[in-house]
């Protein structure tokens, strides 16, 4: 290796930092929007295919914690980055023996004739050239790596792809997609691979022998590596799915919708290997056991491992590669969850097998049976209220069984004593997120959507809230489903997509003319009571026409003299007697007075 | 909020349901069903006003209003049932033996008069009726003497429920509770035509059976496809030995059975500015 001194510029390197030439100065791959690849998930898959007696290269941005990982695993590490202050700052903080170059990879190549027995280029062949290279194709760099390779070494590639859903839904056009480091078109190379099989032959082209694939989940970050067969076959509306959306609903980037209904019928299609974030492709590799057969995400705890047992998909927690405040990269994934939430100390392995429950409210709901909602609310009221561990359960974790409905993995723990109806509200709230924001069809009125549906959701899970409790329970349940939103990964987008903004648009253009409607109804209303209570005048003033007429007949000689008698009849005996004398006696004086 | 939703008394049990004031109920914040067809239980002229919302008995009018793109449909089962479950809460049915058939002549309303040949459906009725017929004639058919006379001389005995009244006037709030304790005296329901009663009556536990003259009603709207279309959708009900079973699956679907709220549920979403 024809090591260079670097610039004046840099601090001293260490014995541990040399210079291969071509590298970028000022430049750094570890600043955002588009960090190295790495964390837990990164490292557990290493730990998988990187042989533990292998000399390995480490090529283009990768975290500190995939570093720190293979200098405790191989016998030996050299990292390659383009950037000057990348590597150096690197430098300074790898374990003793791990050699730090900077450098581009063609400046590499050109002034070593070092093979290593392992090459792990995880991030991918686009951050490896720098400013000063030629411009170099994507098979062109892989063609640079291959001298770099032993006779039956391992090759441990990350290929992104193009035709991700982020990538096909960005609102950008394509000239500005990309970052700074598009000085030369990568994106528009025809030689760059557009699909799993591509990337794959590409290997079998410089005479590599093909090992297992995976599916790498998160573009800017890496959330995780799935199995390709298991991917392959996804159940739409099952935990794989599930990942893979919320790995791509966590993007950065400005997208034009949000992405999980192009995931899901993906899925459904069978396609879903076609619309993921990138794939890592390995040569070198035993094709044999299990390898390939696992998949790693980075949860909030570090890394969990997926694996299929005999009842199913299974999640669980690897401790090896738990990851430490000290070795983790600052991302998104670390944030802390905001007071109420927590990464859970120790996740309890979960079966994720089966549909999430979300997925089966939100088709109930779209097909308006209330009915069948109110069977699974039902089940879901008991599966919370039987729950003791203080895990945060949320719908999407949730999954439907065999048996009923089953808790699901959550990697996030409450951090306070909550109540059974405290964590059902917050799942309704955070389910109600998914209907309402993402404008789904469903059959409850526009006003009894908000607290008033968690109300009716939660009758409806036997957990029915008294009136007089609901404003303290839903003020509480408001601040757990808020911080577990700030804790989830994709929980929301990072900007709001254009469909739902102009779903948004006609929404309210909808409900004004619903009010408009609302307005007219009342009106109606007031018509139809109007008429009612002029009916009802008519019926009076008649009546009234009628007492009088009647008052009037009162006044004549006829009827008075039919009031008499009527009168005289209805008396007793002796009341007539003596209205009888009384009236003889009249009639008699009055003949004497004549 | 439509004056027909207090048609037959159902905006008042619904208030009775909800615990509300039943003698003056609520405004609903929209168009309740009030009566069983093959369209969305509306018929096909009806004034709705922009962003109305639709209260029917089931999903089946819900589908099938989908088609005349009218929205906003949800379903809260017949307030018949929400009433059946009043009455039975406060007076179990009595266990008395049952008699007879109630028979619905297929009614006309205050703007269309049914026209058929009433003899004839008499004579089918006295062949096929194994007890005495009560005949049941809605005010329109009863305050028309030629009509009632003819009945009463063939020796049935003559019920009205009473009026739905117009304008929130002259509504006998009682319609429903008057057929529903009819229905629980009679052992059978017939009528000319497959009509609410008829579901109304399997649901109250009778033997049904639709036969006879379905008569026409001058101004009716063949826009939903009329009789023929009824009785191609349900010819299991259709017939003067028809299989029970059958009925009660079909009359417990249409009536609405599985949409039946609790009154907590059914409150804020049926009435306006009432929570639940």
């Amino acid at each position: 290796m024809a090591d260079q001194q670097p610039s004046p510029h840099e601090p001293s390197p260490r014995p541990a930092l040399s210079v291969a030439g071509g590298e970028m100065q000022p430049w750094s791959d570890d600043v955002p929007p588009v960090r190295p690849t790495g964390g837990p998930a990164a490292a557990a898959l290493l730990a998988e295919l990187v042989p533990a007696s292998s000399s390995v290269l480490v090529v283009g941005p990768h975290g500190d914690d995939v570093v720190h990982f293979l200098a405790g695993h191989a016998e030996t590490v050299t990292v390659l980055r383009r950037s000057a202050s990348d590597a150096a700052r690197l430098a300074e903080v790898v374990p003793a023996g791990v050699h730090v170059t900077a450098g581009s990879l063609d400046s590499f190549v050109a002034g070593s004739d070092r093979q290593f027995s392992c090459v792990v280029a995880l991030d991918g062949l686009d951050r490896v050239l720098g400013t000063d290279s030629p411009s170099l194709d994507w098979r062109a760099r892989l063609d640079l790596l291959s001298p770099l390779l032993a006779l039956g070494g391992v090759l441990v590639l990350g290929v992104g792809n193009d035709l991700s859903a982020v990538n096909v839904l960005d609102g950008r056009p394509g000239k500005d997609r990309f970052g700074d480091e598009e000085w030369h078109p990568l994106h528009s190379d025809r030689h760059r691979p557009l699909s799993l099989a591509d990337a794959q032959t590409a290997l079998t082209d410089i005479g590599l022998e093909r090992g297992p694939s995976w599916v790498r989940l998160g573009e800017d970050e890496c959330r995780g590596f799935l199995p390709i067969d298991s991917v392959s076959h996804a159940d739409p509306d099952g935990a794989l799915t599930d990942f893979v959306v919320a790995a791509a609903r966590s993007t950065s980037r400005p997208l034009l919708a949000a992405p999980d209904e192009l995931v899901r019928n993906a899925a459904r299609g069978g396609l879903l290997t076609s619309f993921v974030d990138g794939w890592v492709v390995s040569a070198g590799t035993s094709a044999g056991g299990s390898v390939g057969a696992t998949g790693y995400l980075t949860v909030h705890g570090g890394a969990a491992r997926l694996v299929t047992g005999e009842d199913g998909l299974r999640l669980e927690p690897t401790p090896a590669t738990t990851r430490t405040p000290e070795s983790a990269p600052d991302t998104a994934l670390d944030t802390p969850a905001p007071g109420l939430v927590r990464p859970a100390a120790q996740p309890h392995p979960a079966l994720v097998e089966g549909a999430s429950v979300t997925s089966r409210l939100l088709r109930l709901a779209e097909d308006e049976d209330v009915p069948g909602f109110r069977e699974v609310a039902r089940a879901l009221g008991q599966t919370v209220a039987q729950w003791s561990g203080s895990s945060v359960l949320t719908f999407d974790t949730m999954r439907l069984t065999d048996a009923g409905v089953g808790p699901g993995w959550s990697d996030l723990e409450w951090t306070e004593p909550v109540s059974t109806a405290e964590a059902l509200a917050t799942a309704w709230m955070l389910f109600q997120d998914r209907l309402t924001v993402e404008h789904r069809r469903h059959p409850w009125p526009p006003w009894v959507v908000g607290d008033e549906l968690i109300a009716i959701w939660m009758s409806m899970s036997g957990s029915p809230v008294p009136e007089q409790a609901r404003e303290t329970l839903f003020t509480r349940a408001h601040s757990l489903a808020d911080a577990v939103r700030a804790a989830t990964p994709g929980g929301t987008l990072v900007h709001r997509d254009v469909r739902a903004a102009l779903a948004d648009a006609d929404a309210a253009t909808h409900e004004l003319m619903e009010a408009r409607g609302h307005i007219f109804g009342l009106e109606r209303t007031i018509g139809f009571r109007d008429k009612q209570l002029r009916t009802r005048e008519q019926v009076i003033r008649e009546l009234r026409q009628k007492v009088a007429k009647v008052e009037r007949l009162k006044d004549q000689k006829a009827v008075r003299l039919a009031l008499k008698a009527r009168t005289l009849a209805t008396s007793d005996r002796r009341t007539v007697l003596s209205r009888g004398k009384r009236f003889t006696r009249k009639a008699v004086k009055k003949v004497i007075r004549r | 909020m439509h004056h027909h939703n207090h048609y037959y008394g159902q905006a008042h049990i619904l208030a009775r349901y909800c615990g509300l004031p039943d003698d003056v109920p609520p405004r609903i914040r929209g168009y309740l069903q009030h009566g069983w067809n093959v369209g969305d239980g509306w018929n096909p002229q009806h004034e709705f006003f922009d962003g109305a919302w639709r209260y029917v008995w089931s999903d089946a009018p819900m589908r099938r209003g989908y088609t005349l793109a009218r929205r906003n449909y949800h379903a809260i089962g017949a307030p018949w049932l929400y009433l059946d479950r009043l009455e039975r809460a406060v007076q179990p049915p009595a266990e008395e033996e049952r008699e007879g058939t109630l028979w619905f002549l297929f009614h006309g309303w205050e703007g269309g008069k049914i026209e058929g040949d009433h003899q004839r459906l008499i004579d089918e009725i006295r062949e096929t009726e194994p007890g005495p017929v009560t005949f049941s004639l809605y005010y329109t058919e009863y305050e028309r003497p030629e009509i009632r006379k003819r009945y009463l001389k063939a020796g049935f005995e003559i019920v009205s429920f009473g009026r739905r009244g117009f304008s929130y006037e002259g509504t006998d709030a009682r319609f429903l509770y008057k057929q529903r304790e009819a229905l629980l005296r009679h052992k059978r329901v017939a009528a000319n035509r497959l009509s609410t009663a008829i579901f109304y009556g399997i649901q109250a536990g009778c033997e049904a059976a639709v036969y006879g003259d379905p008569m026409t009603m001058g101004g009716e709207d063949p826009l939903f496809g009329g009789v023929s279309r009824v009785m191609r959708l349900w010819p299991e009900l259709h017939g003067k030995n028809i299989d029970q079973r059958v009925a009660r699956e079909i009359a417990a679907y249409e009536l609405g059975e599985p949409w039946i709220m609790p009154p907590d549920e059914l409150r804020p979403i049926l009435f306006d500015g009432v929570p639940s």
